[in-house]
């Protein structure tokens, strides 16, 4: 077992951690704009990272993208753009490189990768949560065509999205074997975007729902097979739940930077906060805390890159980061006392943008049903 | 060996892994995609278990609901792909 990183990795990492400091944070810093953030994104690669060179991706595996989101994370302050940035890639841009058609593929991808075309994830629905394939939106038939109709709800990147990946039931039948994933441009007749919603955190990701309303596509829209939904759905979560959480990674190790440098600097009682061993061990355990999700999301990346069904491991990878993220949150909060709740110091908004990330991209109770069906239970 | 072994064997599978091991009720022609008895994770799991238990060299484009949506057609497809 070899943990080394090798150098073109090693410099992959501060060349995302330069892009995510010099280039993307000013922009943040600036407020220049959704579209405008997300064209730096593109143009550093962020979009592509596992996204085959052919169509303008950068062709990385599943755990160098994460590592490269994880420097991103650590450089930027705006986790929403961030995430923003790994749902476009993980729910949109990889669905459509893994299973749409060659000429889809030629058409899309490409401007996805810049940027120059924002791509969301639709399958949740106001009355199918965690209980995804249960939704209503319904697919029918028609020639060579497919009509939806219904609407999605929390849609991330649905107000600025020009490509929405839906999924909708063509047969009930067939439960989760009768959903369908298709490709749907935005300015496609009975789409409509709703209005985007406020939340907790994760603000810099903009949100909405989006309704179809008799909405044609061709058959060439479609993802995979017609009975194929579940598991391009699937699929693209597993990206999303182990490489989107690199970002959380990183948000932790500057969080911790942060922690320990207020903990060397404040004097209490005529000593450094330092030196008060009960806040020492606090930061100690955000340290443990950190680097075991590390290592559990590297080896879940790993074995995707091993091409081995990773499912368990990114279940146990996916509860870590993100339970480590809302605790250590809280913890950072703590030590810094009454400036923990202030927002200058940036600490509280790590709180709210980690709350979210134990409810998205599958609850931590989802992926504990996924450990125990693995234990056979 | 026979179809109504091989279905004894896939129901008792199915039974066992997704029924809490009561098989009262599940018969051929059960619907068990529509009724939710095998969902996704468990699609793959009953794949898994019909590849292994009869040898079959199944291709991908055949995992289909119309190849899976009761025990009737999964043994007509454990006979139509079993290795020779």
């Amino acid at each position: 077992m070899d943990f080394s990183w090798t150098p073109e990795q090693h410099q992959l990492y501060d060349n995302a951690l330069a892009f995510a400091r010099d280039r993307l944070e000013p922009c943040v810093q600036k407020k220049v704009g959704f579209r405008q953030c997300f064209l730096a994104c593109g143009e550093f690669g962020l979009l592509g990272l596992c996204a085959p060179e052919s169509y303008g991706g950068v062709g990385l595996g599943a755990l160098d993208t994460a590592r490269t989101f994880e420097a991103v994370g650590r450089g930027c302050t705006d986790s929403g753009l961030v995430f923003a940035a790994a749902a476009h890639l993980f729910a949109c841009v990889m669905p459509i490189v893994e299973f749409a058609t060659e000429e889809l593929k030629q058409q899309v991808v490409p401007k996805l990768c810049s940027g120059e075309f924002v791509g969301a994830n639709a399958i949740t629905e106001d009355v199918s949560g965690s209980d995804a394939f249960a939704m209503h939106t319904a697919v029918e038939k028609d020639g060579d065509d497919y009509i939806i109709t219904g609407s999605k709800s929390y849609v991330t990147n649905g107000p600025f999205a020009d490509i929405l990946v839906t999924y909708g039931t063509l047969n009930p039948a067939h439960g989760h074997m009768g959903i369908v994933g298709l490709v749907i441009p935005t300015v496609t007749a009975g789409v409509t975007v709703g209005a985007p919603f406020e939340k907790l955190g994760l603000k810099g990701a903009p949100i909405s729902s989006v309704y179809y309303e008799r909405c044609r596509v061709p058959a060439g829209a479609r993802l995979g097979r017609e009975s194929q939904g579940s598991s391009v759905f699937t699929r693209s979560m597993h990206w999303e739940r182990a490489c989107l959480f690199g970002m959380y990674l990183g948000v932790m190790d500057r969080q911790l930077e942060q922690v320990v440098a207020y903990l060397k600097q404040r004097r209490q009682f005529g000593k450094p906060l330092s030196k008060q061993q009960v806040l020492a061990h606090r930061a100690a355990d955000m340290k443990l805390r950190l680097e075991s999700a590390r290592l559990l999301l590297y080896r879940a990346c790993w074995k995707i890159d091993c091409g081995e069904d990773a499912t368990q491991e990114i279940a146990m990878s996916k509860i870590a980061t993100s339970e480590a993220a809302v605790q250590s949150a809280l913890d950072a909060v703590q030590l810094h006392g009454g400036n923990g709740v202030m927002e200058e110091m940036g600490i509280a908004q790590m709180l709210r943008d980690a709350v979210p990330s134990t409810i998205f991209s599958g609850t931590s109770e989802i992926q504990r049903n996924l450990i125990a069906r693995g234990l056979g239970l | 060996m026979t179809d109504q072994e091989i279905l004894q064997e896939v129901r008792t599978y199915i039974a066992n892994t997704f029924l809490d091991g009561d098989s009262k009720g599940l018969d051929e022609n059960t619907p068990l995609l529509q009724t939710g008895i095998v969902d996704s994770m468990g699609i793959m799991e009953l794949l898994s278990f019909i590849r292994d238990r009869f040898s079959l060299d199944l291709p991908e484009e055949e995992v289909r609901p119309e190849n899976l949506e009761n025990l009737k057609v999964i043994v007509a497809l454990v006979n139509r792909f079993k290795k020779s």
